[in-house]
Formats: structure tokens, sequence, C-alpha cells
């Protein structure tokens, strides 16, 4: 069997791990999901490769934060938003826990990354 | 700009899409670079209070969260399918008050909203749209109701009487009806009613359109005060930088003006093209062919039209005749059965425009269709679209 579980059907999706939930039950900053960025700068991820790997990193917005992705340049190319888990990762990054960002798929307006904690 | 709708988890399996939007969280995170200070009044499952809350900043807007006990989920096929609300029932919450001098109301499943508002815009969404906006209290100077593609079709789209009616019981001044791949159509109190394109783009997600469509519409016409058929014209132009890959925030449609129209089709008949020799393939062929009926194509089947029950002879020439007689070929190559590979040559060789849906495939594979100008599509809902637009000057 290959492919991903199929999340619409067979009960509550809500219930199934959010992205952003870790699946390493014993460690929840452990975190390993792949999204779609948010607010894409075309002229930035123009530039860029899939393989490439961004930065992961805080930014304030009012007395909010929130998660940007940046390349290699130092460029914004996009930020972590709209999915369950996105105040965990906050959290586990308030905590000590870094991550990156390595872009899989690029089309469009549409650049999609898989976001893993970086080795302590 | 006050807006004030449901956060809701949407899944999808293909494309693959699990995230936190709903109407409200979506409609605000797409107009807040134009409207700064946007805020957006919800309901959201307790668990995700903090990551909504933490997405709005990240989209440039506030949501201000009312916490309520269900996880409320729409799933979906792909982006053309219907939803599967779940929990179907959800617990009734007690209304949200909203007040401001433009807001955009979205319908609930979970609640309601009483808005006092300058300008209004209200898009009933799952509710009944027979249910006035200002039956729950709320009030309007002026109020612009926006009724989805499934509302607008039950209505009849050129059925003045009942919009007029619809009017007077809402007390709107404009009735917006959303066509889907068509445009839209608004309906102005006393006054004309105008057909609004919708327009290119080079991808269409779906999923989340219509509520774009309302908060642009709300801010070209609640906020900056812009006529209701040019506002809608810019709402139309912003879903189309919305579609091409989910695309938020929006940045001002008027800056498009080299973006082209999609043109209404004339002759417009789709000959379907695609292998039925399995479950999997019968069941795509049965979801294309009501998908592109159900956005108002009209489609020359061969499994339907044809059949299989005829000698080869007579399924070949039954099954070209109606080709010819096709403007266009939308063809599901997956799997590259040599009947639909047949059927895409000979179209070709008619110069019959053909777009084909692949979604697994080796580069080299396309080479012939690439080079005798199919269009190649990775993705159903963009095939289905590509399919029924025409691009225009």
């Amino acid at each position: 069997m290959s492919g991903n579980s199929n999340p619409s059907r067979g009960g509550d999706p809500a219930k199934k791990a959010g992205l952003a939930k870790g699946t390493k039950s014993a460690d929840r900053c452990d975190l390993d999901f792949s999204v779609d960025l948010s607010t894409v700068k075309l002229q930035v991820v123009r530039n860029l490769a899939t393989g490439t790997i961004l930065a992961v990193e805080l930014t304030s917005i009012g007395r909010l934060q929130a998660v940007i992705c940046k390349e290699p340049g130092g460029g914004v190319v996009g930020t972590l938003a709209a999915f369950e888990g996105l105040a965990d990762l906050i959290d586990c990054m308030h905590r000590g826990n870094s991550y990156t960002a390595t872009i899989l798929r690029i089309s469009g307006a549409t650049c999609t990354v898989h976001v893993r904690r970086k080795a302590q | 700009m006050i807006v004030v709708g449901g956060t809701y988890l949407e899944v999808c399996l293909r494309p693959e899409w699990r995230r936190l939007f709903g109407s409200g969280l979506r409609a605000a995170c797409a107009v807040a670079e134009l409207s700064p200070g946007t805020v957006v009044h919800t309901y959201g499952f307790e668990e995700w209070k903090k990551d909504i809350e933490y997405s709005a900043a990240a989209l440039q807007c506030e949501a201000k969260v009312t916490s309520i006990k269900d996880a409320i989920s729409f799933s979906y096929d792909h982006p053309l399918s219907s939803a599967i609300q779940h929990p179907q029932s959800p617990k009734q919450n007690s209304s949200l008050r909203v007040s401001g001098d433009t807001v955009l109301r979205f319908g609930f499943v979970e609640g309601d909203a009483i808005v006092a508002a300058e300008y209004a815009v209200y898009d009933p969404q799952f509710c009944d749209p027979a249910v006035s906006f200002r039956s729950n209290g709320s009030v309007a100077k002026h109020l612009a109701v926006v009724l989805s593609e499934e509302e607008a079709a039950a209505l009849g789209h050129d059925n003045r009487p009942a919009i007029q009616a619809l009017m007077e019981h809402h007390g709107a001044e404009v009735i917006v009806l959303k066509c889907g791949p068509r445009g839209a159509i608004v309906h102005v109190r006393e006054g004309n009613t105008t057909e609004i394109h919708p327009y290119w783009s080079n991808s269409v997600f779906k999923i989340g359109s219509g509520d774009v469509f309302s908060a642009a519409f709300a801010l070209y016409w609640g906020e900056r005060r812009i006529n209701p058929a040019t506002a809608a014209d810019l709402a139309s132009r912003s879903v189309a930088q919305f579609v091409d890959g989910h695309n938020l925030p929006l940045h001002e449609a008027s800056y498009d003006k080299d973006r082209s129209a999609v043109m209404p089709a004339t002759n417009n008949k789709i000959y379907l093209a695609g292998p039925f020799f399995d479950l999997a393939q019968r069941w795509m062929i049965e979801e294309t062919l009501q998908t592109l009926k159900r956005l108002g194509a009209t489609v020359f089947s061969p499994l339907h039209e044809v059949g299989t029950q005829q000698s080869s002879v007579e399924i070949a020439h039954a099954d070209l005749r109606g080709l010819v007689a096709c403007s266009k070929v939308l063809a599901l190559l997956d799997g590259m059965d040599p009947g639909t590979i047949f059927e895409v040559g000979y179209a070709r060789a008619l110069n019959i425009p053909v777009v084909a849906l692949v979604e697994r495939f080796e580069p080299e594979h396309l080479t012939m269709f690439e080079g005798s100008g199919c269009e190649i599509m990775h993705d159903f809902t963009t095939a289905i679209y590509r399919t029924i637009w025409t691009k225009g000057q």
C-alpha cells in the first residue's frame, strides 16, 4: 500500500493528527510536516528551486508572533500559517527548538515546504 | 473592514489540503493588506483558538475568537466536489454582535451574527437566503446580498421578479449572483443588471473562491464606495488572483488591467475522452461528466452516448462522429489508454483544442501531446475550467 491515508472519510477529520501535531508523542516539539507557505513573495520564490533549505524564524506582529521562512540570502519567502498546531510550533520555538523548511515544490504562487526540527 | 464568519478545518484529497480557513478567516486575510486594521470575529474550536489568532496575525489581520466545543470541518474529494460537513449538526452558540462602517457577514453553521453597519455585505453561505438579513436584528443603511452558485441557480439567474422580491425581502439595494466559471451577475435596485466576466488564471484552486469574491466586493463596494458593477468586476479579478495557488492577501485588482476576461463560449460541446475499463476509471468518467454538466457544459461522453455493446467498427465510427461535432476535448490521460490517445491525435489533426488531465506521468510520454498543442493540466479543477473557459483578448 502506498500513498496517503484518506483524510475525508471514516470519521471526524479533526480527530486525525493535525499538520503540526507531532507524530512522535514522546517529544511534542519533534515536528515533521509539509504545508504550503502563506503570503508567498513571488519575486523571491521565483528565484528559488526545489530542495532549497529555508530558515524558520519568529517575527513579532503586534502582541502576537508569526513564523516566517527566509531563503539563504535573507529574503522572506512566506509565512507558516492557517493550520492546526501553529501555536504549538511557536511555543516550541520559544522553548529553544529550531526548524528548517525544505522546498518540496514550487508551482506558480504555491510553494510547498517540509518543516522539521534541526538536530539539537 | 469588519468580517464576521466561520473558521473551519478544510480537508481535500486532491490536491492535498488540510488548513484552517473557512469563510471568515479567509475573507479577512484576503483584504487585510488593502484594508489595514481588518478584524475577523469568528467562532473557533477551543483547541484552534491560538492557531487562528496567530494565523490571522501572520496574514496581517486580527482574529477575535469565541471558543466553541465543536471542531467543525468541511471535507472535499476535490475542490469541485460537494463538501461533507462534520459534525452535521453542530451545537448552536450565542450570536456574535459586531458593528462598523463596513461589515462583511457570512452565514454560520454554528451560530449567527447580528450586525450594525453603514455598508453591509451579506453572504448567507449555508443559511437559507430566504431568511432576511434583518430578521435577527441586523441593520445596515446600505446592504448588498451575495448569493452562491447553488442559491443563484435555484433562484434563476435572470429571474428578475424573484430577484426583485429577494431584494425587497432583505431590504437590499444590490443582489450579486455568483455563477462559478461563468462569473457573476449584479442586480441593482431599480437599476441595470450587469454580467461580470470571470478572469483567466493559470491554475484554479476553487475552495474559498466565493469567500474571496465576497471579501473583495465588500472592500470595493462597501469600503471604497465604488459602484456595484465595477466593484463586482474588481472582485472577479481578485478571485483570479486568489485561485492561482490560494494566493493571499489580495493586491489591488485595478492593477490587473492586463488580465484576460474569460469569454462566453459558443457551440462549446465537450468530448470527454478517457478509459472506462475498471471501477476507478469509470468513477472518474462519471465524476468528470457530472462536474462538467453541473457547470453548464454540454458533453459528448462516448461511454454514455455510444456505449460498449456494438462492434468495433460501429463504436469507432460513432465515437469519431461525436468527436468531430465537438469544439473541445477533455482527455483523461492517466494510464495512457490507447483509445484515448487515438482520440487526442484525431482531434489535434482536425485542429480541435485538447485539454489533457495528467496526474501521473513520465515527462517523455508527453512529448507528442505538448508538441501538438494540447494543454497539459495536472489538476482536475484546473483541467475542468480550462475545458469550459475560452480566453478573451
